[in-house]
Parts: C-alpha cells; structure tokens; sequence
C-alpha cells in the first residue's frame, strides 16, 4: 500500500491486488467484535459498565450499523480492478479517516477476541499448528490499514 | 412633596437555599480505560487525543499509565457526559467502563 498524492479532501493510495482482496475481506468482516472483555488480572470481573449498560449497548450497535453502511458504500465507490490489472487506486476522504480506523481496529479486536485472545505476536501464532488464519490475516491487515491512516494523520 | 406610599405590589423575596448548580450537585462518575494485550499504544494516544482534545504529550501520559498500571482515569463527569466518552471510547473498541466516584 503506497500514497499516490493527497487533495484538499481526498487522499489517494495505489494498492495491488491482493491487499485489494484482502481489504474487501477485512472491512466485509465488519462488524465482529462481541463488545466484551476477557477478564483480566486487574479488572478480574471485568468492571461495571456503568449505571444504563443497555443504553450503550444500543447506542453501540446503532453506530456499529451506521459504519456498515458506510463500508458499502467506501467499497462500492472505489475504482473497481479490471481483468489483468495489477494495481489500483484506493481513494480515502479526509473525512473517512476516522471511522475507517474505528472499523479497522474493531476488526482487528473482534478476530483476536475470536482467536481466544491470544497474548502471542503475530509471527509466533503464524507458527501454532491450530491457528486460525482467517482471523490471523484479518488482524494483521487491520493492523497494516491502522498504521497507513494513524500515519497519514500524523499520529506515529 | 406626597409622602412615600407603601406599594400595593412588594417584590417577591426567595430564599436562597443553594448556590450548586444541578450539574455539580449530581453524583460523578469515573470513566476509566483498561489496559489489553491487543490495542497499540499509538492507537490509544490517538484515540485520548481525538476524543478529549488532548494533546499529544497528556494523551501519551495515559496511554501509558493504562499501558503500566493496567489502567487509567480518563475523566470525571456527570453521568450523562461519562456515558457519552464510553460510548466514543467503545466505539473505537477500547476497554472502557465507568463507575461512580466514591
């Protein structure tokens, strides 16, 4: 995934085709997470959720549902690959930035969630003979989508 | 000159019973972030500084304080407004929960 240039509201990347197929996979994946948290040893039942944990639990799905409409519609409006083409532009709006990183890294949540929330680097799991490598896949290109946007906003 | 009449309308006089608004006198709340094994440090500083308008430095100190000590206090608010940083916080798939300030 390299950038190609950037306007005021629009940033441009060219991606080949094989992290085209796989960002397809990773945002179609959306949404995944089961919106727990595995215990852990400082928060060992893992904390009230507040007075009203029905509220956000709706207000969550609401905003979940919102983005996966919004992931139709940023995959339907991106150029599509022709036959034997090997590369192919990805267009981001400013705009998109945000909430593509919530998807992303919702997805990269969801498939460590799934995976048993594994403590292991991804290089280490790779080499478990049970791994799991659809959800492997999906959160190391989550991870990769993640990177690319935080650094085209300047966070790393 | 006329003598000063007594009005036949007085100004109502209220007692003044509290100066707290109701905002301060509502119980607070703590929204505090978790540390997991899964969410990158430079995910999480960008995420303090998006939702609180923190700046980069503010936002790395708790980033690593949840990083350090397993967990963080993010804010101190109303129930109302605590519930409204949880929701932004879940939504970016933090750990977050909140409980009142004893």
């Amino acid at each position: 995934m390299k950038r190609l240039h950037h306007t005021e509201d629009t940033v441009t990347f060219q991606i080949n085709d094989g992290e085209r197929e796989l960002l397809h996979f990773v945002l179609n994946s959306y949404p995944m997470s089961t919106d727990v948290w595995p215990a852990t040893e400082e928060n060992p039942d893992k904390g009230p959720t507040g007075p009203d944990p029905a509220l956000l639990k709706s207000a969550l799905a609401e905003t979940k549902q919102a983005h996966r409409r919004k992931v139709a519609e940023f995959l339907g409006s991106q150029p599509p690959l022709k036959p034997k083409q090997k590369q192919v532009e990805l267009r981001v709006k400013h705009q998109d930035m945000e909430w593509l990183l919530q998807v992303a890294n919702e997805v990269r949540v969801g498939a460590w969630y799934a995976m048993g929330c594994p403590e292991e680097e991804a290089s280490e799991l790779a080499a478990r003979p049970d791994v799991d490598y659809d959800n492997l896949l999906r959160m190391e290109f989550a991870l990769l989508l993640q990177c690319v946007l935080l650094d085209e906003q300047g966070a790393s | 000159m006329p003598e000063t009449e007594t009005p036949l309308l007085l100004p109502e006089i209220h007692e003044e019973t509290s100066t707290k608004s109701k905002d301060a006198q509502a119980p607070a709340f703590l929204v505090i972030v978790w540390n997991d094994p899964v969410n990158t440090m430079v995910f999480v500083t960008h995420v303090f500084q998006k939702v609180f308008g923190w700046n980069k430095k503010k936002a790395e100190i708790h980033m690593l304080e949840v990083h350090q000590n397993g967990k963080s206090v993010v804010a101190r608010e109303s129930q109302e407004r605590a519930e409204a940083y949880v929701h932004q916080l879940q939504a970016y798939s933090l750990h977050v929960t909140m409980e009142p300030d004893k």
